[in-house]
Protein backbone atom coordinates (compact mmCIF):
# COMPACT_ATOMS: atom_id res chain seq x y z
CA UNK A 1 0.00 0.00 0.00
CA UNK A 2 1.38 3.28 -0.91
CA UNK A 3 -0.09 6.10 0.91
CA UNK A 4 0.08 10.18 0.56
CA UNK A 5 -0.50 12.12 3.50
CA UNK A 6 -0.81 15.57 3.72
CA UNK A 7 1.97 16.52 1.26
CA UNK A 8 2.43 19.67 0.42
CA UNK A 9 5.47 21.15 -2.01
CA UNK A 10 6.13 24.70 -2.71
CA UNK A 11 7.91 26.29 -5.05
CA UNK A 12 8.98 29.89 -5.32
CA UNK A 13 6.95 30.64 -2.35
CA UNK A 14 3.72 29.09 -4.69
CA UNK A 15 2.04 25.99 -3.78
CA UNK A 16 2.07 23.39 -6.48
CA UNK A 17 0.65 20.62 -4.56
CA UNK A 18 -1.93 19.89 -1.98
CA UNK A 19 -2.90 16.43 -1.78
CA UNK A 20 -4.67 15.55 2.11
CA UNK A 21 -4.65 11.47 2.18
CA UNK A 22 -4.56 8.88 -0.63
CA UNK A 23 -4.16 5.85 -0.68
CA UNK A 24 -3.02 3.75 -3.77
CA UNK A 25 -3.10 -0.09 -3.14
CA UNK A 26 -0.25 -2.21 -4.82
CA UNK A 27 -2.58 -4.26 -6.97
CA UNK A 28 -5.04 -1.87 -8.91
CA UNK A 29 -4.14 -0.07 -11.57
CA UNK A 30 -4.56 4.41 -11.33
CA UNK A 31 -4.77 6.90 -13.78
CA UNK A 32 -3.87 10.10 -12.84
CA UNK A 33 -4.68 12.41 -15.26
CA UNK A 34 -4.48 16.62 -15.41
CA UNK A 35 -3.16 19.61 -17.90
CA UNK A 36 -0.20 20.60 -18.39
CA UNK A 37 1.23 22.48 -15.42
CA UNK A 38 -1.20 20.94 -12.49
CA UNK A 39 1.78 19.12 -10.90
CA UNK A 40 1.86 15.41 -12.23
CA UNK A 41 6.07 15.32 -12.73
CA UNK A 42 6.09 17.37 -8.98
CA UNK A 43 4.05 14.01 -7.75
CA UNK A 44 6.03 11.29 -9.74
CA UNK A 45 9.22 13.24 -7.84
CA UNK A 46 7.61 12.80 -4.12
CA UNK A 47 6.22 9.53 -4.86
CA UNK A 48 10.04 8.57 -5.90
CA UNK A 49 11.73 10.05 -3.13
CA UNK A 50 13.81 12.42 -5.49
CA UNK A 51 11.95 15.53 -3.44
CA UNK A 52 11.08 15.90 -0.21
CA UNK A 53 7.62 17.86 0.43
CA UNK A 54 7.22 20.97 2.77
CA UNK A 55 5.03 19.04 4.82
CA UNK A 56 3.54 15.71 5.03
CA UNK A 57 4.64 12.30 3.93
CA UNK A 58 4.98 9.37 1.81
CA UNK A 59 4.10 5.94 3.49
CA UNK A 60 5.09 2.64 1.60
CA UNK A 61 3.76 -0.64 3.18
CA UNK A 62 3.22 2.17 6.89
CA UNK A 63 6.95 3.44 6.03
CA UNK A 64 7.75 6.80 5.72
CA UNK A 65 9.59 6.96 2.41
CA UNK A 66 11.22 10.26 4.12
CA UNK A 67 11.90 9.53 8.02
CA UNK A 68 13.48 6.20 7.42
CA UNK A 69 17.19 5.41 7.87
CA UNK A 70 19.39 5.18 4.95
CA UNK A 71 18.88 0.67 4.61
CA UNK A 72 15.25 1.20 5.47
CA UNK A 73 14.76 3.98 2.47
CA UNK A 74 16.98 1.51 0.05
CA UNK A 75 15.15 -0.92 0.72
CA UNK A 76 11.53 1.04 0.47
CA UNK A 77 12.75 2.54 -2.94
CA UNK A 78 13.26 -0.50 -4.25
CA UNK A 79 9.64 -1.49 -4.43
CA UNK A 80 8.42 1.08 -6.41
CA UNK A 81 9.25 0.82 -10.43
CA UNK A 82 9.67 4.24 -11.42
CA UNK A 83 9.93 6.10 -15.07
CA UNK A 84 10.62 9.89 -14.89
CA UNK A 85 8.95 11.87 -18.44
CA UNK A 86 13.03 11.77 -19.53
CA UNK A 87 14.53 8.32 -20.32
CA UNK A 88 17.37 9.04 -17.24
CA UNK A 89 19.57 6.45 -18.80
CA UNK A 90 22.98 6.96 -17.53
CA UNK A 91 24.44 8.25 -20.32
CA UNK A 92 28.26 6.89 -19.77
CA UNK A 93 27.02 3.26 -19.42
CA UNK A 94 26.02 0.68 -21.67
CA UNK A 95 22.10 -0.32 -21.63
CA UNK A 96 23.36 -3.90 -20.31
CA UNK A 97 25.43 -1.66 -17.87
CA UNK A 98 22.15 0.65 -17.01
CA UNK A 99 19.66 -2.49 -16.19
CA UNK A 100 22.21 -4.33 -14.42
CA UNK A 101 22.50 -1.34 -11.94
CA UNK A 102 18.53 -1.46 -11.54
CA UNK A 103 19.51 -5.57 -10.72
CA UNK A 104 22.02 -5.02 -8.53
CA UNK A 105 20.36 -2.59 -6.46
CA UNK A 106 17.60 -4.28 -5.50
CA UNK A 107 19.80 -7.82 -5.60
CA UNK A 108 17.86 -9.68 -7.87
CA UNK A 109 19.59 -13.01 -9.20
CA UNK A 110 18.36 -14.65 -11.95
CA UNK A 111 18.81 -18.70 -13.19
CA UNK A 112 20.50 -17.17 -16.26
CA UNK A 113 23.26 -14.95 -16.97
CA UNK A 114 21.63 -11.62 -17.03
CA UNK A 115 22.45 -10.92 -20.94
CA UNK A 116 20.59 -13.78 -21.55
CA UNK A 117 17.21 -12.86 -19.75
CA UNK A 118 17.61 -8.93 -20.87
CA UNK A 119 18.13 -9.88 -24.29
CA UNK A 120 15.63 -12.97 -24.18
CA UNK A 121 12.90 -11.92 -22.27
CA UNK A 122 12.76 -7.87 -22.68
CA UNK A 123 14.82 -6.60 -25.47
CA UNK A 124 13.74 -9.49 -28.43
CA UNK A 125 10.29 -7.73 -28.25
CA UNK A 126 11.73 -3.98 -28.98
CA UNK A 127 14.18 -5.31 -31.41
CA UNK A 128 17.28 -4.08 -29.30
CA UNK A 129 18.65 -7.46 -28.76
CA UNK A 130 22.10 -6.80 -30.57
CA UNK A 131 22.02 -3.33 -28.62
CA UNK A 132 22.87 -4.36 -25.27
CA UNK A 133 26.33 -3.04 -25.28
CA UNK A 134 25.53 0.31 -26.80
CA UNK A 135 25.74 3.71 -25.21
CA UNK A 136 21.86 5.29 -24.94
CA UNK A 137 23.37 8.25 -26.67
CA UNK A 138 22.99 6.03 -30.34
CA UNK A 139 19.63 5.16 -29.41
CA UNK A 140 16.13 6.90 -30.51
CA UNK A 141 14.03 8.68 -28.11
CA UNK A 142 11.31 5.58 -28.29
CA UNK A 143 14.37 3.22 -27.83
CA UNK A 144 15.43 5.00 -24.46
CA UNK A 145 12.43 5.16 -23.47
CA UNK A 146 11.67 1.48 -23.62
CA UNK A 147 15.41 0.95 -22.35
CA UNK A 148 14.07 2.77 -19.01
CA UNK A 149 11.22 0.79 -18.94
CA UNK A 150 12.99 -2.38 -18.87
CA UNK A 151 14.95 -0.64 -16.52
CA UNK A 152 11.92 -0.66 -14.05
CA UNK A 153 10.31 -3.76 -14.52
CA UNK A 154 12.78 -6.25 -14.75
CA UNK A 155 13.43 -6.37 -10.82
CA UNK A 156 10.25 -6.99 -10.10
CA UNK A 157 9.09 -3.94 -8.58
CA UNK A 158 5.82 -4.39 -6.20
CA UNK A 159 4.17 -1.03 -7.73
CA UNK A 160 4.44 1.07 -10.68
CA UNK A 161 4.42 4.75 -11.26
CA UNK A 162 4.98 5.80 -14.42
CA UNK A 163 4.46 9.80 -16.11
CA UNK A 164 4.22 10.92 -19.38
CA UNK A 165 2.73 7.68 -19.92
CA UNK A 166 0.96 9.32 -23.20
CA UNK A 167 4.15 10.65 -24.71
CA UNK A 168 5.60 7.07 -23.80
CA UNK A 169 2.56 4.87 -25.52
CA UNK A 170 2.82 7.63 -28.28
CA UNK A 171 6.04 6.02 -29.60
CA UNK A 172 6.61 2.56 -31.94
CA UNK A 173 6.31 -0.18 -28.85
CA UNK A 174 2.94 1.01 -28.07
CA UNK A 175 1.42 -3.22 -28.61
CA UNK A 176 4.48 -4.75 -26.81
CA UNK A 177 4.08 -2.27 -23.79
CA UNK A 178 0.63 -2.66 -23.45
CA UNK A 179 1.45 -6.64 -23.23
CA UNK A 180 3.89 -6.12 -20.75
CA UNK A 181 1.87 -3.97 -18.41
CA UNK A 182 -0.56 -6.55 -18.38
CA UNK A 183 1.23 -9.43 -17.64
CA UNK A 184 2.67 -7.72 -14.33
CA UNK A 185 -1.04 -6.57 -13.58
CA UNK A 186 -2.30 -10.35 -13.75
CA UNK A 187 0.84 -10.88 -11.48
CA UNK A 188 -1.18 -8.11 -9.40
CA UNK A 189 1.51 -5.88 -10.17
CA UNK A 190 -0.58 -2.24 -10.33
CA UNK A 191 0.74 0.99 -10.55
CA UNK A 192 0.19 5.08 -11.05
CA UNK A 193 0.12 5.90 -14.29
CA UNK A 194 0.05 10.12 -14.95
CA UNK A 195 -1.06 11.12 -18.12
CA UNK A 196 -2.17 14.55 -20.02
CA UNK A 197 -5.76 12.94 -20.83
CA UNK A 198 -7.88 10.40 -19.25
CA UNK A 199 -7.01 6.73 -20.67
CA UNK A 200 -5.55 8.36 -23.94
CA UNK A 201 -5.39 4.89 -25.23
CA UNK A 202 -8.09 2.76 -23.68
CA UNK A 203 -6.37 0.49 -21.47
CA UNK A 204 -8.65 0.22 -19.27
CA UNK A 205 -7.15 1.43 -15.33
CA UNK A 206 -9.01 0.20 -12.19
CA UNK A 207 -9.42 3.97 -11.18
CA UNK A 208 -8.96 7.27 -12.61
CA UNK A 209 -7.84 10.43 -10.65
CA UNK A 210 -7.98 13.85 -11.53
CA UNK A 211 -5.27 15.97 -10.70
CA UNK A 212 -6.30 19.68 -10.79
CA UNK A 213 -4.31 22.41 -9.66
CA UNK A 214 -1.66 20.21 -7.13
CA UNK A 215 -4.62 18.03 -5.55
CA UNK A 216 -6.27 15.09 -6.68
CA UNK A 217 -9.80 14.73 -7.48
CA UNK A 218 -11.29 10.77 -8.14
CA UNK A 219 -14.73 11.61 -9.67
CA UNK B 1 16.80 14.99 -1.27
CA UNK B 2 20.23 15.28 -2.36
CA UNK B 3 19.56 18.92 -2.27
CA UNK B 4 21.74 19.77 0.57
CA UNK B 5 21.11 22.78 2.67
CA UNK B 6 25.07 23.68 2.84
CA UNK B 7 28.63 22.10 1.61
CA UNK B 8 29.49 21.16 5.51
CA UNK B 9 26.81 18.22 5.54
CA UNK B 10 27.47 17.16 1.92
CA UNK B 11 31.08 17.27 2.91
CA UNK B 12 30.45 14.85 5.87
CA UNK B 13 28.25 12.31 3.34
CA UNK B 14 31.15 12.30 0.80
CA UNK B 15 33.89 11.80 3.64
CA UNK B 16 31.25 8.65 4.89
CA UNK B 17 31.61 7.56 1.66
CA UNK B 18 35.32 7.98 0.88
CA UNK B 19 35.86 6.34 4.71
CA UNK B 20 33.66 3.25 3.72
CA UNK B 21 35.11 3.36 0.10
CA UNK B 22 35.84 -0.75 0.21
CA UNK B 23 32.27 -1.42 1.26
CA UNK B 24 30.72 0.44 -1.55
CA UNK B 25 28.57 -2.02 -3.78
CA UNK B 26 27.95 0.61 -6.51
CA UNK B 27 31.56 1.39 -7.15
CA UNK B 28 32.86 0.71 -10.51
CA UNK B 29 36.64 0.72 -10.59
CA UNK B 30 36.55 2.20 -14.70
CA UNK B 31 35.23 5.94 -12.88
CA UNK B 32 38.37 6.14 -10.69
CA UNK B 33 40.41 5.34 -13.15
CA UNK B 34 38.95 7.58 -16.09
CA UNK B 35 39.68 10.23 -13.15
CA UNK B 36 42.85 10.02 -12.22
CA UNK B 37 44.09 9.06 -16.16
CA UNK B 38 41.95 12.39 -17.49
CA UNK B 39 42.96 14.89 -14.45
CA UNK B 40 47.02 13.58 -13.57
CA UNK B 41 47.83 11.68 -16.81
CA UNK B 42 46.28 13.63 -19.26
CA UNK B 43 47.15 16.69 -17.69
CA UNK B 44 51.10 16.21 -17.47
CA UNK B 45 52.21 18.18 -20.61
CA UNK B 46 50.39 20.85 -19.37
CA UNK B 47 51.74 20.60 -15.67
CA UNK B 48 55.10 19.91 -16.87
CA UNK B 49 55.24 23.02 -19.12
CA UNK B 50 54.17 25.33 -16.01
CA UNK B 51 56.42 23.49 -13.77
CA UNK B 52 59.18 23.73 -15.73
CA UNK B 53 58.46 27.30 -16.63
CA UNK B 54 58.10 27.92 -13.17
CA UNK B 55 61.28 26.41 -11.87
CA UNK B 56 63.47 27.87 -14.03
CA UNK B 57 62.27 31.75 -14.06
CA UNK B 58 62.33 31.83 -10.38
CA UNK B 59 66.29 30.47 -10.31
CA UNK B 60 67.09 33.30 -13.26
CA UNK B 61 64.87 36.00 -11.19
CA UNK B 62 66.46 35.50 -8.21
CA UNK B 63 69.66 34.99 -10.11
CA UNK B 64 69.09 38.62 -11.80
CA UNK B 65 67.96 39.47 -8.04
CA UNK B 66 70.57 38.42 -5.72
CA UNK B 67 73.26 38.68 -7.48
CA UNK B 68 76.44 36.28 -9.27
CA UNK B 69 76.72 33.70 -6.92
CA UNK B 70 73.88 30.92 -6.55
CA UNK B 71 72.74 31.99 -2.74
CA UNK B 72 71.58 29.95 -0.39
CA UNK B 73 68.20 32.14 -0.50
CA UNK B 74 67.48 30.41 -4.35
CA UNK B 75 67.06 27.00 -3.19
CA UNK B 76 64.50 28.32 -0.41
CA UNK B 77 62.84 30.37 -3.42
CA UNK B 78 63.05 27.40 -5.19
CA UNK B 79 61.56 25.00 -2.63
CA UNK B 80 59.10 27.60 -1.55
CA UNK B 81 57.24 27.57 -5.05
CA UNK B 82 58.22 24.67 -6.49
CA UNK B 83 57.27 21.75 -3.76
CA UNK B 84 55.15 23.39 -1.08
CA UNK B 85 53.34 26.77 -1.43
CA UNK B 86 53.04 27.84 -4.57
CA UNK B 87 52.95 24.23 -6.42
CA UNK B 88 49.85 23.36 -4.71
CA UNK B 89 47.72 26.54 -5.45
CA UNK B 90 49.10 26.19 -9.46
CA UNK B 91 47.78 22.76 -9.90
CA UNK B 92 44.62 23.32 -7.61
CA UNK B 93 43.56 26.16 -10.94
CA UNK B 94 44.68 23.43 -13.66
CA UNK B 95 42.54 20.35 -11.54
CA UNK B 96 39.73 23.19 -11.24
CA UNK B 97 40.00 24.66 -14.70
CA UNK B 98 40.04 21.18 -16.33
CA UNK B 99 38.90 18.42 -14.27
CA UNK B 100 36.22 20.17 -11.60
CA UNK B 101 34.56 21.91 -14.50
CA UNK B 102 33.99 18.88 -16.45
CA UNK B 103 32.84 17.15 -13.46
CA UNK B 104 30.30 19.66 -12.33
CA UNK B 105 29.47 20.29 -16.50
CA UNK B 106 28.57 16.17 -16.23
CA UNK B 107 26.73 16.18 -13.45
CA UNK B 108 24.75 18.89 -14.37
CA UNK B 109 23.53 17.50 -17.40
CA UNK B 110 22.63 14.32 -15.42
CA UNK B 111 20.62 16.10 -13.06
CA UNK B 112 18.88 17.98 -16.28
CA UNK B 113 18.48 14.89 -18.01
CA UNK B 114 17.07 13.00 -14.71
CA UNK B 115 20.07 10.70 -14.49
CA UNK B 116 20.54 11.62 -10.41
CA UNK B 117 16.69 10.98 -10.47
CA UNK B 118 16.95 7.66 -11.96
CA UNK B 119 19.39 6.68 -9.52
CA UNK B 120 18.11 7.93 -6.13
CA UNK B 121 14.50 5.96 -7.27
CA UNK B 122 16.43 2.98 -7.75
CA UNK B 123 17.39 3.14 -4.37
CA UNK B 124 21.45 4.28 -5.14
CA UNK B 125 22.73 7.03 -3.13
CA UNK B 126 24.68 9.56 -6.04
CA UNK B 127 27.10 9.85 -3.55
CA UNK B 128 28.61 7.00 -3.38
CA UNK B 129 27.71 5.85 -6.92
CA UNK B 130 28.73 9.91 -8.65
CA UNK B 131 30.74 11.33 -6.61
CA UNK B 132 33.22 9.06 -4.34
CA UNK B 133 34.86 8.24 -6.81
CA UNK B 134 35.23 11.27 -8.70
CA UNK B 135 36.38 13.22 -5.08
CA UNK B 136 38.81 10.00 -4.45
CA UNK B 137 39.72 10.13 -8.26
CA UNK B 138 40.28 14.03 -7.61
CA UNK B 139 42.64 14.07 -4.35
CA UNK B 140 45.44 11.07 -5.90
CA UNK B 141 45.53 13.22 -8.74
CA UNK B 142 46.86 16.34 -7.19
CA UNK B 143 48.67 14.38 -4.89
CA UNK B 144 50.18 13.12 -8.44
CA UNK B 145 50.41 16.55 -10.09
CA UNK B 146 52.08 18.41 -6.97
CA UNK B 147 54.86 15.54 -7.46
CA UNK B 148 55.13 15.66 -11.25
CA UNK B 149 55.00 19.27 -10.58
CA UNK B 150 57.50 19.70 -8.15
CA UNK B 151 60.26 17.24 -9.79
CA UNK B 152 59.88 18.78 -13.22
CA UNK B 153 59.93 22.34 -11.73
CA UNK B 154 63.43 21.70 -9.72
CA UNK B 155 64.77 20.31 -13.49
CA UNK B 156 63.45 23.80 -14.69
CA UNK B 157 66.05 25.16 -11.71
CA UNK B 158 68.22 23.00 -12.42
CA UNK B 159 68.69 24.20 -16.18
CA UNK B 160 68.40 27.83 -15.34
CA UNK B 161 71.17 27.17 -12.40
CA UNK B 162 73.98 25.81 -14.79
CA UNK B 163 73.25 28.26 -18.04
CA UNK B 164 73.06 31.73 -15.78
CA UNK B 165 75.70 30.50 -12.57
CA UNK B 166 77.78 26.98 -14.42
CA UNK B 167 76.14 25.11 -11.68
CA UNK B 168 76.37 21.05 -11.39
CA UNK B 169 73.80 18.60 -11.24
CA UNK B 170 75.14 17.07 -7.99
CA UNK B 171 75.82 20.64 -6.82
CA UNK B 172 72.55 21.41 -7.74
CA UNK B 173 71.10 18.79 -5.48
CA UNK B 174 73.20 18.97 -2.65
CA UNK B 175 72.39 22.65 -2.26
CA UNK B 176 68.56 21.88 -2.36
CA UNK B 177 69.17 19.11 -0.16
CA UNK B 178 70.24 21.01 2.88
CA UNK B 179 67.37 23.16 2.56
CA UNK B 180 64.99 21.04 1.71
CA UNK B 181 62.95 19.78 5.03
CA UNK B 182 60.87 16.91 5.72
CA UNK B 183 58.08 19.35 6.61
CA UNK B 184 58.15 21.06 3.07
CA UNK B 185 57.38 17.58 1.60
CA UNK B 186 54.24 17.03 4.68
CA UNK B 187 53.30 19.89 3.61
CA UNK B 188 53.08 19.46 0.00
CA UNK B 189 51.45 16.35 -0.03
CA UNK B 190 49.32 18.09 2.70
CA UNK B 191 47.85 21.02 0.68
CA UNK B 192 47.53 18.80 -2.36
CA UNK B 193 45.28 16.28 -0.90
CA UNK B 194 43.06 19.10 0.80
CA UNK B 195 42.82 20.95 -2.74
CA UNK B 196 42.00 17.98 -4.28
CA UNK B 197 39.23 17.18 -1.73
CA UNK B 198 38.03 20.84 -1.96
CA UNK B 199 37.89 21.01 -5.56
CA UNK B 200 36.10 17.73 -5.55
CA UNK B 201 33.64 18.24 -3.30
CA UNK B 202 32.41 21.56 -4.02
CA UNK B 203 31.82 20.69 -8.12
CA UNK B 204 30.07 17.71 -7.32
CA UNK B 205 28.47 20.01 -4.76
CA UNK B 206 27.31 22.70 -7.58
CA UNK B 207 27.32 20.12 -10.27
CA UNK B 208 24.25 17.97 -7.75
CA UNK B 209 22.13 21.06 -7.28
CA UNK B 210 18.72 20.91 -8.45
CA UNK B 211 18.13 22.28 -12.12
CA UNK B 212 15.73 21.44 -15.14
CA UNK B 213 17.64 23.81 -17.66
CA UNK B 214 20.51 22.86 -20.10
CA UNK B 215 21.16 26.56 -18.99
CA UNK B 216 21.54 25.96 -15.33
CA UNK B 217 24.56 24.54 -16.57
CA UNK B 218 27.29 27.83 -17.24
CA UNK B 219 26.22 29.25 -13.81
CA UNK B 220 26.78 25.81 -12.27
CA UNK B 221 30.31 25.98 -13.48
CA UNK B 222 31.10 29.61 -13.03
CA UNK B 223 30.06 29.39 -9.44
CA UNK B 224 32.16 26.05 -9.06
CA UNK B 225 34.90 27.70 -10.42
CA UNK B 226 34.47 30.77 -7.85
CA UNK B 227 33.70 28.93 -4.85
CA UNK B 228 36.72 26.35 -5.33
CA UNK B 229 39.12 29.23 -6.33
CA UNK B 230 38.14 31.46 -2.73
CA UNK B 231 38.09 28.34 -1.27
CA UNK B 232 41.52 27.16 -2.45
CA UNK B 233 43.16 30.88 -1.52
CA UNK B 234 41.83 30.73 1.71
CA UNK B 235 42.79 26.47 2.90
CA UNK B 236 46.58 27.78 1.52
CA UNK B 237 46.12 30.96 3.93
CA UNK B 238 44.70 29.16 7.00
CA UNK B 239 47.65 26.54 6.51
CA UNK B 240 50.36 29.25 6.24
CA UNK B 241 48.78 30.50 9.45
CA UNK B 242 48.92 27.98 11.06
CA UNK B 243 52.81 27.16 9.70
CA UNK B 244 53.44 30.35 11.51
CA UNK B 245 51.64 30.24 14.92
CA UNK B 246 53.25 26.32 15.12
CA UNK B 247 56.87 27.74 14.31
CA UNK B 248 56.28 30.92 16.93
CA UNK B 249 54.90 28.46 19.68
CA UNK B 250 58.28 25.94 18.91
CA UNK B 251 60.66 29.68 18.61
CA UNK B 252 58.44 30.69 22.34
CA UNK B 253 59.22 27.09 23.65
CA UNK B 254 63.12 26.87 22.72
CA UNK B 255 63.07 30.58 23.94
CA UNK B 256 61.55 29.68 27.02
Amino acid sequence: MLEIKNVSVNRNSKEVLNIENFKFDFSKSYNIYGGTGEGKTTLLEVLAGVEKPASGDVLIDDLSLYDSGFMELSFLRKKLGVMFDLPGLISNQSLYENIKLAVNSKGMIFDRSLRDVISQEYFESFKLENSLDARPGSLSVDQKRVVSFVRAIIAGPSFLVFDSFCDFLSGSFEKEIILFLRSLKEKGVGGIFLTKKRDPVGMGFDHYIELKRGSLYEP
Amino acid sequence: MYDYKNVIDYSNEVLYNIVHFKHNRNLRANILINQIYFTAIQALPLVCLISLFTGSSIVLLGHSLIGGTQSAWIYEILIASAIRDVAPIITGIIILLRSGNAITTELGAMRVEKEIDALISMGISPISYLVAPRVVGLFFSAILLGVYFGIVAIIGGFFASYFANGIYFDDFIYQLSKVLTLNDLFLMFLKNLLTGLLIGSVCTYVGLQKSNMITDIPQKNIKAVTFSATGLIILNLLIVFLEIFNSSIIGYVKYA
